[in-house]
């Protein structure tokens, strides 16, 4: 009788629900146990299922923000330790479709996820792309640590890490419009850079959504991904 | 005849039982089970050792080496909420049993830091589902088809399990969050009572510690106080907090003195244990804190922010947190503003024969050669046990182009002479301010000589969160006197700290999910103010992480004339 979740109601029984005794129990699980058959009747849909059309990922491009974000300094520091400019990344990079996460390597639910979507294709992206993972945790994340995650992922050399100053990260996240207080609050969002443009994709796509949604912005930027060399 | 026979018997008897006995060990026991099923759930290998191949999203393939189920649910079965990407628990007794879509179960997990209202909906979702069995665990982890033959969604993974890795998970499953009213005390965790302990070692001063436990008493006192209100009228929320008001419980802390030396220590924390068994053992103090910290890990006791300067660095622990590296951490941050120095005359480092500075020189020691571009050199003056200082052992060294690192107590370095009355073209001094208690104790500011640095690894001066003013107001009204600030507000941060995670935790009373919370929030606005920002994330295991050299002049208080 349960079995139903109820399209627009989801907090009636939490709003209504009265606690105490158990008669007041009872008698309100049959009374919004008659409410859900009727609820039913006039439009439901089965519980606990993945909504089947309800997409994984959205994805959009971001206006204005991409001189703002990647031409000013953020110094940065990569996996063997040698400082680089995060503008001078993006330019020496300007040929071809730029894929960026931000994760941090202790990062237990969300950034393996996130990291393993890269790790799946990046065998694909071999000098068509680069990829770039920048540590929102930085003060813990060194360059031995983002080695070592690296090393996890079978990163190849076209996929890079970052870390550096806190607050240089904090500003870029800021600016992006992916800062959260608590870094365990993190979302799941990959950028795409192509010629000059910036998309941000949140969510968790597949393998097979990621390479066609970059098929799609390369062809919208009119952007060659044949390798430069 | 008779002799015979019995011997007959005998024989008989013993190939029985070894034959038995035989068979009992070819066959898979339950603790082997647990065993395979525990390391499947952390490190996601199969019970023949190799990593479970995974696929993520639909297509993506990993390996367990990189997804597992910790990973996510996290090591005590309960989930996680990060990224907005809420993860239920899949303890035993939800798993195992029917999910009805109850308040408790919705209420219960809407304490949960849950973050997005996406996350929020997700919770509020009425759910319901038959109970899970080892033939449906067995399909929802390999084909992703829940107990009521819908989907899951595509974030879990699906494994491809044998069948003896499912027997193994499903035996320890059942183990997760399977306390009960019987199993409770055992953690510390009584009907009306939870039980604390704290823990000092005997270099302890009675002033420092009669600090520390002025702030454990008044907010003891009301938190008790407040319990017994929220009791007293159980439906006083108009909300769902008050559903859970019987999981609170009086707190009562134990004071645990430690006598003798180091050695004797683990005898005489057994022997508190044995008497009375604690939920997690809260801040305390000492300078050595190696056998405290083994003994937590033994018993899986969580052992919370402990004032000490020597943290185990070796290797992190999984029940203890600390606020920093300590010494370590000064040494480290010292040996990284050395190296990036252009011209760093020969380090000498000072200390008293066995002190804690000597194991701070032996961290600097360490991590200067570890750079093989380094050319700093380093050598150490050791002060010996009787030894007393003064103006004749300071003048030479002051007097030499050198880098001094003093690794000394107040009462030494209090022997420095006053450096504007020496010339001090030469020598530059780097001194721990923790050793010396500069927090607690600030020198007179004709005492800050630009020849001076400090390893500081608080916020640094005029900069402190705003919570410092928030934290001493309430130490003022509640009558606490500040004698010790340093160790009375690190005291509140970690009283703050597990009165969060206790009101996340309310009636999962696991030690394990106790962590797993306190590495969520301790990023929220809980710094006591002192330090410059704290974090903590899933295994981390020190708080603070940066360390400042600051020159003296940049520490003269703003009101002092100099």
């Amino acid at each position: 009788m349960y079995r139903w979740k109820i399209v627009g109601q989801r907090d009636l029984c939490a709003v209504y629900a009265v606690k105490n005794s158990l008669a007041k129990q009872r008698l309100l699980s049959v009374l919004f146990s008659g409410l859900f058959l009727i609820l039913a009747v006039l439009g439901i849909e089965p519980s606990d299922a993945v909504e089947p059309n309800k997409p994984r990922y959205q994805i959009r491009e971001i206006q204005n923000t991409l001189d703002e974000a990647f031409t000013q300094k953020v110094s940065l520091i990569d996996a063997n330790g040698g400082a680089v400019q995060l503008s001078d990344l993006v330019a020496e990079h300007r040929q071809q479709p730029v894929i960026m996460q931000f994760i941090f390597t202790s990062c237990a639910n969300v950034c393996p996820v996130m990291s393993t979507l890269l790790r799946a294709v990046q065998k694909d992206l071999v000098g068509k792309a680069q990829l770039i993972s920048i540590s929102i945790d930085p003060e813990f994340d060194d360059s031995n640590k983002l080695q070592d995650y690296a090393k996890k992922f079978d990163a190849q050399p076209h996929w890079r890490f970052f870390t550096g100053e806190l607050n240089d990260i904090i500003r870029l996240q800021k600016q992006i419009d992916v800062y959260q207080q608590n870094k365990m609050r993190h979302q799941p969002v990959t950028f795409f850079l192509l010629n000059q443009r910036l998309f941000r994709l949140d969510g968790l796509p597949s393998k097979e959504d990621t390479l066609a949604e970059l098929d799609k912005m390369l062809e919208e930027t009119q952007l060659s991904v044949s390798s430069p060399g | 005849m008779f002799l015979r026979e019995s011997l007959i018997c005998s024989m008989i008897k013993a190939t029985t039982f070894l034959l038995l006995l035989f068979l009992d060990l070819s066959k898979p026991t339950l603790a082997n089970d647990f065993q395979i099923g525990k390391r499947f759930y952390e490190k996601g290998l199969l019970a023949d050792s190799t990593p479970v191949s995974v696929i993520l999203q639909g297509d993506i393939k990993a390996n367990g080496h990189l997804i597992n189920c910790a990973s996510c649910h996290r090591s005590s079965g309960y989930g996680d909420g990060e990224g907005g990407n809420y993860v239920p628990p899949i303890t035993g007794p939800v798993l195992f049993n029917e999910y009805a879509p109850e308040r408790q179960h919705i209420f219960r997990n809407l304490y949960q830091d849950v973050q997005t209202p996406a996350t929020r909906a997700q919770v509020h979702d009425l759910k319901q589902r038959a109970a899970y069995n080892e033939q449906l665990l067995n399909r929802a982890i390999t084909s992703g088809i829940n107990s009521d033959d819908e989907q899951l969604s595509l974030s879990m993974p699906r494994f491809m399990l044998d069948k003896a890795t499912l027997k193994g998970l499903t035996v320890y499953l059942k183990s997760l969050g399977a306390q009960n009213l019987d199993s409770l005390p055992k953690i510390g965790v009584e009907p009306d009572i939870l039980h604390f302990a704290t823990i000092f070692t005997p270099d302890v001063n009675p002033a420092e510690k009669a600090a520390i436990m002025a702030v454990f008493n008044a907010y003891l006192k009301r938190k008790n106080f407040n319990t017994i209100a929220a009791q007293k009228k159980p439906n006083y929320s108009s909300g769902y907090k008050s559903d859970f008001v019987y999981a609170q419980r009086q707190w009562q802390l134990h004071e645990w003195q430690l006598t003798g030396s180091a050695e004797q220590w683990p005898k005489q924390l057994a022997a508190f244990y044995q008497a009375k068994s604690v939920f997690s053992v809260l801040g305390g103090k000492g300078q050595r804190w190696q056998a405290i910290h083994d003994f937590c890990e033994q018993r899986s006791l969580p052992c919370l922010f402990p004032n000490t300067p020597l943290p185990v660095t070796a290797k992190a622990g999984e029940y203890t947190l600390y606020f920093s590296k300590g010494l370590q951490g000064e040494a480290d941050s010292l040996a990284t503003h050395l190296q990036s120095l252009d011209d760093v005359s020969p380090v000498v480092q000072i200390y008293r024969a066995n002190s804690v500075g000597e194991v701070a020189a032996r961290f600097l020691d360490n991590r200067l050669s570890k750079k093989q571009s380094s050319k700093i050199t380093s050598s150490d003056l050791i002060i010996t046990e009787q030894q007393r200082l003064g103006a004749a052992f300071w003048e030479p060294l002051l007097a030499q182009k050198k880098t001094l690192v003093l690794w000394l107590d107040r009462d030494d370095f209090d022997t420095l002479p006053s450096l504007s009355s020496i010339n001090l073209q030469q020598a530059s001094i780097f001194v721990s301010a923790s050793l010396i208690d500069l927090k607690n104790k600030p020198l007179s500011p004709q005492r800050y000589n630009k020849a001076l640095s400090f390893i500081w690894p608080w916020a640094l001066p005029n900069h402190e969160p705003k919570r410092l003013y928030r934290a001493r107001a309430w130490m003022r009204s509640r009558g606490v006197p500040m004698t010790h600030e340093l160790e009375q507000l690190n005291t509140f941060f970690v009283l703050n700290v597990v009165d969060y995670a206790m009101h996340d935790l309310l009636d999962r009373f696991s030690r394990e999910y106790s962590i797993e919370i306190i590495e969520r929030i301790t990023e929220n606005a809980l710094n006591p103010g002192l330090y410059r920002s704290m974090s903590l994330g899933p295994k981390q295991r020190f708080a603070v992480k940066k360390y400042s050299i600051l020159n003296a002049p940049l520490l003269i208080p703003e009101n002092s004339n100099r």
